[in-house]
């Protein structure tokens, strides 16, 4: 009763816990352990040997005297010392051997305590061994220890970097490091996306303060200012608004898919294209579509946005008189969807960091910079692959894999208009 | 009071320039770092108004080169940082002030006047010669008590003309302090605007012209 009151308390208040925890240090520590261990070990086995000594001693010590071989020795014909009588049952043999126990007696006697003695002192000398051995295999932990309540969320560049031979503390200690690694990166990359997002919104709500505070610090001012804030101000709300709903795509497709539908990425990507086809007009890009079906399955709609915003970067991204191909496949278990485009030349470092949230290579254009990271977190919420190219030509590659559907039960049927993509008949699926 | 603001966010840019020229400041736009930097170099400016995260080059270099070429412009950093770091950061590489978005637009007209004030020679909040009384920040004239209707760039001469406290300002140099980079350099704008501001303000005449030269508070 006394201990789960105890737990209650600790689980009630794991904070304060941890501060007991951490002030008090360890009492029953290893260290001591391993000692005790150690003595009780040595102490045992010593024991052991003692005894089987001990026992070994006695036999041979007690084995049965045959005095009359004790003459064997004697010259021949010499007469024996203590007259001849020394038969079995003779006065004097009785008395030798009684003696001889005596002697035999006393000296399993001395032997028993002089070991009793020795294996105390050899206990006494090996836990002291053993406590000086434990702490120094011991001492690798410590520095992790210390390492690791040093660290903290603002102080994660610290690493233990334990010297030694690769022994399991050194696994050990390098797991740990490795694991500092990934959280710096984590906490890095987090604390990137919180300045991104917050300047991100910052700055309509600062256009909109601005618009306003200016229309409303004139007394004066006529009906046409006002309508040309209010004007700017849904500007800016909508501008709010996109960079929103990027947000919470973004946050939904970061949560592990749950959904299992088929999905057909040639009929996805002939609903965006179909959708974009004015945009890519507008900007004078060719569109080129190879739409073999490829049946992956998971959460549809962000699969959609997936394909949808491959597109709509390859058309914003593009040069007028440029070209858009977008081609999907199925092979080797895997449904394909990649996405080519021209335009201006990018460096390959940076075409590596544009699925980073905010990344964008220019700036000034209505973009917020997260269409490729929901890309890059719709694949990996769905076990696929990405792949980012930068072709000496210019423009992007993008190669999307995912694992394909087990089953084609349910296709999706394509409505790309032919005219105006040069889409295959042969390769539309019926 | 010649400003110029440094910020990408077109929309914002426009807006607050805007707002400043109604407060009868002569505004200029630079959307990136370079522009800004090659406008502060050729004209002097009394405030830059500067973003921090400027593209081009970084509002960081901007602000320290002007600072170094032009210890007379004072600096206003806008930032969308609003941490304590950032605003010690700001001011360690040599702004003067430092205003978080989204800011109050009364709060940055009140600091660009309070920092004009500081990058100049130091003077009061309210300019006086004779019976004349010029307050900035509440843009208000007044001759013997009584108040002086004045347009913007009229009352942005006159507040040059007293802040040179008596010295003789040249039509130039008006030009560039009240009028922005759109004036044409041989306008007689500044001819116009003295002849306005003569008769508003009345007799006896406080304004004199320096001929060859320019004008000045007698």
């Amino acid at each position: 009763m006394r201990g789960s009151a105890a737990m209650r308390r600790a689980v009630g208040r794991p904070a304060a816990t941890l501060r007991r925890l951490r002030a008090a240090g360890p009492t029953r520590t290893v260290r001591f352990r391993l000692t005790a261990t150690y003595g009780v070990v040595f102490l045992l086995t010593g024991a052991v040997l003692l005894t089987i000594g001990y026992a070994l001693v006695r036999h041979n010590i007690d084995g049965p005297a045959d005095y009359a071989k004790a003459y064997r020795h004697l010259p021949p014909g010499a007469p024996p010392p203590l007259g001849g009588n020394f038969g079995p049952n003779s006065t004097l043999r009785s008395l030798f051997r009684a003696e001889h126990q005596q002697f035999v007696n006393d000296a399993l006697h001395r032997l028993v305590l002089e070991y009793a003695l020795a294996l105390a002192a050899m206990t006494l000398i090996s836990v002291g061994a053993g406590w000086l051995l434990a702490g120094r295999a011991l001492r690798p932990l410590r520095e992790i220890t210390a390492t690791a309540r040093r660290v903290s969320g603002h102080n994660l560049g610290e690493r233990i970097d334990l010297e030694g031979p690769a022994d399991e503390l050194k696994e050990l200690a390098d797991t740990f490091d490795g694991m500092l690694v990934r959280l710096d990166s984590a906490f890095a990359s987090q604390r990137h996306f919180v300045a991104n997002a917050s300047h991100e919104l910052r700055t309509p709500l600062a256009i909109m303060r601005t618009e306003v505070d200016v229309a409303l610090f004139d007394p004066a001012a006529g009906t046409e200012e006002l309508r040309a804030m209010g004007e700017a101000v849904r500007d800016t709300i909508d501008r709010c608004e996109r960079l929103i709903e990027g947000l919470l795509t973004l946050a939904r497709s970061e949560a592990a898919v749950r959904r299992d539908e088929p999905a057909d990425l040639a009929a996805l990507a002939g609903d965006c294209l179909t959708d974009l086809r004015a945009r890519a007009e507008d900007a004078n890009v060719e569109v080129r579509a190879e739409l073999e079906p490829a049946h992956a399955s998971g959460d549809a709609r962000l699969l959609e946005r997936l394909i949808a915003n491959l597109i709509d970067n390859g058309i914003r991204y593009n040069q007028p008189g440029g070209f858009l191909a977008v081609t999907t496949s199925a092979r080797g278990g895997r449904a394909m969807v990649r996405v080519r485009n021209s335009g201006a030349r990018i460096e390959p470092d940076a075409a590596a960091t544009l699925t980073e949230p905010f990344r964008r290579l220019e700036r000034g254009g209505d973009g917020f910079g997260l269409g490729l990271s929901i890309v890059s977190s719709v694949v990996a919420a769905h076990g696929g692959r990405l792949r980012i190219g930068a072709p000496d030509a210019g423009g992007l590659d993008v190669v999307v894999e995912l694992p394909a559907a087990s089953s084609e039960s349910s296709v999706r049927t394509m409505n790309v208009p032919k005219g105006n993509l040069n889409v295959p008949s042969a390769l539309m699926p019926s | 009071m010649r400003v110029l603001i440094a910020e990408d966010e077109r929309r914002l840019a426009d807006a607050i320039a805007r707002g400043l020229r109604r407060e009868g400041m002569a505004v200029d736009v630079a959307p990136d770092g370079s522009e800004a930097l090659l406008k502060a170099r050729v004209v002097r400016y009394d405030v830059l108004v500067l973003d921090r995260d400027l593209p081009g080059i970084h509002g960081d270099l901007v602000c320290k080169t002007v600072r170094g070429e032009r210890p007379e412009t004072g600096i206003l950093m806008l930032t969308a940082a609003g941490a304590l770091e950032d605003l010690v950061e700001g001011l360690s590489l040599g702004a003067d002030d430092y205003l978080p978005k989204p800011f109050r637009f009364a709060e940055l007209v009140a600091r660009i006047h309070a920092l004009a004030r500081r990058a100049g020679p130091s003077r009061p909040p309210v300019l006086k010669h004779a019976d004349i009384e010029l307050d900035p920040a509440r843009r208000a004239v007044t001759r013997q008590g009584k108040a002086v209707e004045l347009a913007r760039k009229e009352f942005a001469v006159l507040e040059a003309l007293m802040a040179a406290d008596g010295a003789t300002v040249s039509a130039e140099e008006l030009l560039e302090r009240v009028w922005d980079e759109h004036i044409d350099p041989f306008t007689n704008v500044v001819r116009m605007t003295i002849m306005t501001l003569r008769r508003k303000l009345g007799e006896p005449a406080v304004l004199e012209t320096v001929i060859g030269v320019g004008y000045r508070m007698a």
